[in-house]
């Protein structure tokens, strides 16, 4: 019997080594996740209601104002582009002051220049704005992309002081679309 | 711990009764306890590829859905599983500006356990494994099934691609 005793605990003592060292089986696989980046573009105009001032009384100098856009664009890698046009949907009302589509007087204008700290690149020089066509504002090229908060751009209306504009407060509404490929 | 005391139990029954016959039940026990060499003998992840579609950097992460199953055989309800997701690489292959941790897992379910499930939180991928179920092992062979939701959260800053991107994920299934 004491034999025989002996036998088992021997048993149990390999069961508790096996215990402790049951291996831990493992398996491993993958699965690949799939994405297209497409090319994107959004823009918010910050600028609700752009008031336009001249701080002349003599007609020696324009009114002026400014508009801050926000844009938000990635361009795609190789062949991308984009851009942020302006166009006046509505011009100016009522009757009687200035107007883009038919100006009161020749060379008079509504124009605009661009400021912007991006890798996105503002159009030079300034811009006659028109209600016939859009007009570049900024230019995007290949693989170029805004922070993630956006990119702002700052575009400085000037429109000519004539004197024969009648007094009054007059409106226009200035579209800005935005592309990107 | 329960193998020494199946061990002690089964020193006592030596000295009550020698025969197998004497003494079923308590052999029985003795089996019962013994650890099981587990083994997963089969695993899936479907499907392959997990495809997203971005639309909108300023909206809500898009989703995607994987399933994991797997086979264990010789489990045990004293033993323990977990499955834990990683990526070989950092960034996504084609386009280098998408880290790995724009992706986030949720394991949404798990069927096939004896306890536990899925952990909780979402988890953020990375090279280095991070643990998404865990759980104690249905006896025997048991079929596991695991839903996972996959999200990638979308950003202005990364280019503009034609072709598709990819990452591999890689599950690891430990069954111990």
């Amino acid at each position: 019997m004491k034999r025989i005793s002996r036998i088992k605990m021997m048993t149990c003592g390999l069961m508790v080594f096996f215990a402790a060292n049951a291996p831990a089986q493992s398996a491993s696989g993958t699965t690949t996740l799939s994405v297209v980046v497409p090319a994107e573009a959004a823009l918010t105009v910050t600028t609700a209601t752009t008031n336009m001032a001249t701080a002349s009384t003599t007609f020696g100098s324009a009114f002026t104002g400014s508009t801050s856009v926000n844009l938000k664009f990635r361009t795609s890698a190789t062949t991308g582009s984009g851009t942020v046009t302006v166009k006046i949907t509505t011009d100016f009302s009522p009757t009687g002051g200035p107007s883009v589509a038919t100006p009161p007087t020749a060379g008079d204008a509504l124009s605009y220049t661009c400021s912007i700290t991006s890798s996105a690149a503002c159009v030079t020089g300034s811009t006659t704005a028109s209600t016939g066509s859009a007009t570049n504002v900024v230019t995007m090229g290949a693989a170029k992309h805004s922070a993630n908060a956006g990119d702002v751009a700052t575009v400085g209306w000037s429109l000519t002081d004539d004197p024969v504009y009648a007094q009054g407060t007059y409106t226009a509404t200035a579209t800005f679309t935005i592309s990107a490929s | 711990m329960l193998a020494a005391l199946a061990c002690g139990l089964a020193a006592i029954s030596g000295f009550a009764g020698v025969t197998a016959q004497a003494q079923p039940a308590l052999r029985s026990q003795q089996v019962s306890v013994r650890p099981q060499a587990a083994a997963i003998t089969f695993s899936l992840a479907s499907p392959s590829p997990v495809s997203f579609t971005l639309s909108d950097p300023d909206a809500a992460p898009a989703a995607g859905a994987s399933t994991l199953i797997w086979l264990v055989t010789g489990g045990a309800t004293v033993s323990s599983w977990n499955v834990a997701v990683s990526v070989p690489t950092g960034t996504f292959s084609g386009c280098p500006e998408i880290p790995a941790s724009a992706i986030t897992a949720q394991c949404s379910s798990v069927t096939g356990q004896n306890t536990g499930g899925c952990n909780t939180g979402t988890f953020t991928l990375g090279t280095t494994p991070v643990q998404i179920a865990s759980g104690t092992e249905a006896a025997g062979t048991g079929l596991y099934l695991l839903n996972l939701n996959l999200f990638i959260t979308d950003a202005w800053k990364y280019k503009g691609h034609t072709s598709a991107c990819t990452l591999n994920v890689t599950y690891s299934i430990t069954a111990n």
